[in-house]
Order: C-alpha cells, then sequence, then structure tokens
C-alpha cells in the first residue's frame, strides 16, 4: 500500500517536471547555453531562507507556546489569519505599511533585504506558529513538573526540558519554511523591487522576461534537487533527535 | 531525620469542582504515611499541593515546621516520582539521575559518585545502565531510575503518586519492599498516594483514608482495620459483611460491621443465622465461603478443611463482641 502511493506520488513529481526533463535532455545533447545563477545570488537566497526561517520559528515558539498552554481557539485563529491572504495581496499591503514606518522612522525597508526578510516572516509565521503548536501540545506536563520538583525555576526547566523535547517541531518548522523561502519569488519581487535578487526572481526572469525556458527549467530542477538534499538532511537530524 | 508535613484545613477548587475540602493532615518527620482512596478522592491532589505543583485556594502547608504555601516547587526541598515517571527521555539514565545535581552545580565528579550511590541504592548496576537511553529499559529499570532521580538529592521529604501502578505484581511487590528497606535505612519523611490496599498496608506505619476530596480516617492499619470511623472505610479498608442494625437487633440506626475471618459456620458462635451456601471459592490458605440468609449474602473466611459446598443450608454466626458498630 505505502509502496504503491509513494510510487504514484514520484510519477506525479516526474510529470510535473516533464517539461524541465525535456529541456534537460535537450542542453546534455548540446542543445543550448545553460546560464547559471552567481554565487552571490545563490548566497543571498540561502540566507534569507535561513534568517526568514530562524526569525519566524523566534518569533512564532512564544507564540504557540501561549497557544498551546492556555490560547483560546480566537487568538488561535488571530495569529494563523494571514494564511487566508494571499502572498501578493500581503506583499502589497505591506508596501503600504513600509512607507507609513518610513515617513515616521526614516528607516526605508522598500527595496532592501531588510523590507524582504520582514515579508517572509510574516508570510511564513502561521505555518511555524501550527507546526510548533502541534510539538508543543502533545507535550506531557511532568517531566516539567519533574524537573521543577527537582529544584529547576521556571526557566531552567524550560531550557533543559521543555525545549529539548519540542526540537523535533522545530526542526520540522524550520524544513517546511526553509524549503518554501528558497524558492520565494514574490516577496522579493514586490518588497525587494527587483534589487534584492534571488534564484526565484532569476528563474521568473529566464522564463517569463528572457523566455529561456531551457537555463529556467534546469534551474529550477537544481533547486528542487538542492531542496530534496536539504529536506533529507534535516529529516536525518529529525530523527537522531527524536525519541 | 525527615522533616514533618503539616497540612491546615487545606482546600484546592478546580473551577467548581472542589477537589480537596478543608484538609488537615500531620505527617511526622521520618514517618511512612500512605494516602489512600478511590479515584477522585484528591489524593493526589494533596501530594501536589505539598510538592507545590498545586497552590491551594484556602489553608497552609508546612514542610519541617516552616510555612510553604507561597513557595514554587523548586524551593521547597521534596522529591517526588510521578505515576507515570516523567523520566526525561531525551536523556540518558545518568543525566536523567543527575538533574537535580546539575541543577545545584554540584562539581562534576560528585555528581558521578553520587549517581553511582542512587543507581547503587535502587539496585541498578551504573556500569551497566549509565549510558542507555530510558526507553531502552523495562518497566520495573525505569521506575528504579525514576526513584534513583529522587533519591540522589538526599531528600528529607520523598512523595510517591502510585509509582508502582504499572508493573507486574511481582516487580511491584519486591519494589515496595526495596522501598520500605530505603526509608528505614535513609530515614525520609515517606508520603505514598495509592489506591490499592494491599500496597498501603505494607508500606505504611500509618494510612490516611481520603474520599471525595475529604479525609475519612487516619492512623495505623489495625485501627481502620478494627475500628472504622464508617461504613466506607469498613469496606474499603479490607472485606467487611455489613449489616443494618435494625437487622441484627442492635438498634434502630447504624450499622454492624463483622469481618468475614470472625464469621464461624457450624461451630460455636454466640450470634446464629442460617442460610444457604451460593458459593465456595479456594484461596490458598483460607476458603471464602458466601451465604444467603434474610435477603443479605454473608462472607466468611473459614478452614480449607470445612466441609462446605455450594447449595448446603447451614447454620452460620459470629462472636458479638466481634461486631463493631458504626454510625453511618
Amino acid at each position: 500500500m505505502i509502496k504503491k502511493v509513494a510510487l504514484v506520488a514520484f510519477a506525479a513529481v516526474v510529470l510535473l517536471f516533464y517539461v524541465p526533463f525535456l529541456a534537460l535532455g535537450y542542453y546534455m545533447s548540446g542543445g543550448g547555453v545553460l546560464k547559471l545563477p552567481s554565487m552571490s545570488m545563490l548566497a543571498t537566497t540561502f540566507m534569507l531562507a535561513l534568517v526568514t526561517a530562524a526569525i519566524a520559528i523566534a518569533l512564532a515558539y512564544p507564540a504557540a507556546y501561549y497557544l498551546a498552554k492556555r490560547g483560546n481557539e480566537l487568538e488561535f485563529a488571530l495569529l494563523i489569519a494571514p494564511l487566508w491572504v494571499g502572498t501578493l495581496l500581503k506583499a502589497y499591503s505591506l508596501l503600504v505599511v513600509f512607507s507609513v514606518v518610513e515617513r515616521i522612522t526614516g528607516i526605508v525597508l522598500w527595496g532592501t533585504a531588510l523590507g524582504v526578510v520582514v515579508g517572509m516572516v510574516y508570510e511564513y509565521f502561521p505555518y511555524a506558529v501550527l507546526t510548533l503548536y502541534a510539538a508543543i501540545e502533545k507535550l506531557s506536563e511532568t517531566p516539567t513538573q519533574a524537573a521543577r520538583v527537582l529544584g529547576a525555576s521556571r526557566a531552567q526547566a524550560f531550557l533543559r526540558v521543555e525545549l529539548p523535547l519540542t526540537m523535533p517541531g522545530v526542526v520540522a518548522a524550520f524544513i517546511l519554511i526553509f524549503l518554501f523561502a528558497v524558492g520565494e519569488v514574490i516577496m522579493p519581487a514586490v518588497l525587494g523591487a527587483w534589487k534584492v535578487y534571488t534564484v526565484g526572481s532569476y528563474i521568473w526572469d529566464l522564463y517569463f522576461k528572457a523566455r529561456d525556458f531551457l537555463s529556467g527549467s534546469v534551474l529550477s530542477m537544481l533547486l528542487a534537487a538542492l531542496s530534496l538534499l536539504a529536506t533529507y538532511v534535516v529529516v536525518k537530524t529529525i530523527r537522531s533527535f527524536s525519541i | 531525620m525527615g522533616l514533618s508535613v503539616e497540612l491546615k484545613d487545606v482546600s484546592v477548587q478546580y473551577g467548581s469542582f472542589q477537589a480537596l475540602k478543608g484538609v488537615s493532615l500531620f505527617v511526622e518527620g521520618g514517618e511512612g504515611l500512605v494516602l489512600l482512596g478511590p479515584s477522585g478522592s484528591g489524593k493526589s491532589t494533596l501530594l501536589r499541593t505539598i510538592a507545590g505543583l498545586i497552590t491551594p485556594t484556602r489553608g497552609r502547608v508546612y514542610i519541617g515546621g516552616r510555612d510553604v504555601t507561597e513557595l514554587p516547587p523548586d524551593r521547597r526541598g521534596v522529591s517526588m516520582v510521578f505515576q507515570d515517571l516523567a523520566l526525561f527521555p531525551h536523556l540518558d539514565v545518568f543525566e536523567n539521575v543527575a538533574f537535580g545535581l546539575r541543577i545545584r552545580k554540584v562539581p562534576d565528579d560528585e555528581v558521578r559518585r553520587k549517581v553511582r550511590w542512587a543507581l547503587e541504592l535502587v539496585r541498578l548496576d551504573p556500569d551497566l545502565f549509565l549510558k542507555r537511553r530510558v526507553h531502552e529499559l523495562s518497566g520495573g529499570q525505569q521506575q528504579r531510575v525514576a526513584l534513583a532521580r529522587a533519591l540522589v538529592v538526599e531528600p528529607e521529604v520523598l512523595l510517591l503518586d502510585e509509582p508502582f501502578s504499572h508493573v507486574d505484581l511481582d516487580i511491584k511487590n519486591r519494589l515496595l519492599e526495596e522501598l520500605k528497606i530505603l526509608h528505614s535505612k535513609l530515614g525520609f519523611t515517606l508520603i505514598y498516594v495509592t489506591h490499592d490496599r494491599f500496597e498501603a498496608v505494607e508500606i505504611g506505619d500509618r494510612i490516611a483514608l481520603m474520599k471525595e476530596g475529604e479525609m475519612v480516617q487516619v492512623g495505623k492499619p489495625i485501627e481502620l482495620y478494627k475500628k472504622p470511623k464508617n461504613r466506607f472505610v469498613a469496606e474499603f479498608f479490607g472485606e467487611a459483611n455489613i449489616v443494618p442494625t435494625s437487622a441484627l437487633g442492635l438498634g434502630e440506626k447504624g450499622y454492624a460491621v463483622i469481618r468475614p475471618e470472625d464469621v464461624v459456620i457450624g461451630g460455636n458462635a454466640t450470634y446464629k443465622l442460617k442460610g444457604q451456601v451460593v458459593d465456595v471459592t479456594f484461596l490458598w490458605h483460607y476458603l471464602k465461603v458466601e451465604i444467603q440468609s434474610n435477603g443479605h449474602i454473608y462472607k466468611a473466611y473459614v478452614d480449607l478443611e470445612t466441609p462446605v459446598s455450594v447449595g448446603d443450608v447451614v447454620e452460620f454466626g459470629w462472636d458479638v463482641r466481634d461486631v463493631y458498630v458504626v454510625e453511618e
């Protein structure tokens, strides 16, 4: 049963990459010039994804913790509400916020890496909340209580018991956000004003501006492969964490 | 020597549910006290109140004469073994046991020495078990680790919340035996929660019987057995025949408590009844006989040689001095 499902899933992925595979074959038979992204572009992309995942998790952990311990349904709904809004809409409404921030504080967000990070964190925060909530909610209370009775303060019990026990949730949230963020196009395009240039933007440009389907396809496959690799590494890490 | 524990008029309220209704209790330093009661009687709540995991809505808690009602659990100097053990699954046996010492910033070599000492106390070979993960251990071994983790900090008061409820009877009996030895050897005050009266008499110098958030009777096992305060104590703490006194001509109000071992069949009883045997069960060192008489089933523990079988009509009874009357 599971083998069949896996096979179907694999077939679906292969079909999805039908055009890229053709492009790859075309390239390998010597039929085109591949325009690879620059190293700095790759670095920007991965740094953005890394920073986004880290900040989103750091912000979501306390929120998820609160929700799991004593939150109500309304607070839960409000915290994950951004999921209801499309990414493009979120990006444009953030532009308005950015101009207000700029007028008041003088901090320029539009067209900067900081602005892009703000947008991406805003976008992926709900995913982090959901994933962490699941991990924290199923945590049994007694190990923490045992730590308290053994002399640990609230903070010590959290750092030595609760946080390590919810680590699988942190890692899961990290994979999820990192994978999404690596392929991000809209936030860097709108909020970065094409000045913060990622592999996603590059693929977009190759497809829709340069009409270079060959390079676009091959690059998207490369990005997918890198993502798969990252997933593999992180899943292995989770296994070593798991109890 | 262990510290005394005292509760004065402690109440705990969960929303509209009152888990403890003004309970008072004094446990002497070094004593072994069992909190006994059916589920929902508030015995675990009481234990958690002593540990500081629950703050009472009313009343005070004293440990060693010091008012600790407002103190958090980490500043009460008690140790606790939880019902689900609550071992730390992300740590190995060594770090589990060492937890309390690490928090107290004990130097490394002393941590190693004390962890070995604690594991030897609970009869786990340190060389075999130190590096094991807790999920690799059997149920009985996990119990021992939990006990070692609680003992390593050399507590003055040890609280145990049905610690042996998940192991086989044989292992449970052995662990109880060892806990008893540790108690007399180390001298801590021991407060043990259970719903099992057999466990209770095994470990308790005194027993505190609870029901529906109230303390019903506190005393030595024999006091609870021979002089139960009411029907509930008589029934919960041992087998009993409970008959309205009016049926035996002993007064209008109240109930007569007659222990099954005091019921004799065919012998020289000072109070006699006639009935039909409805069940006979072999219980190793005695027979349990159930006799129906006047719409009531009487239980009798009799000698294995007693010639009874189901369907017999027998004369049975008891010495009137063995009847204990309770009011409610």
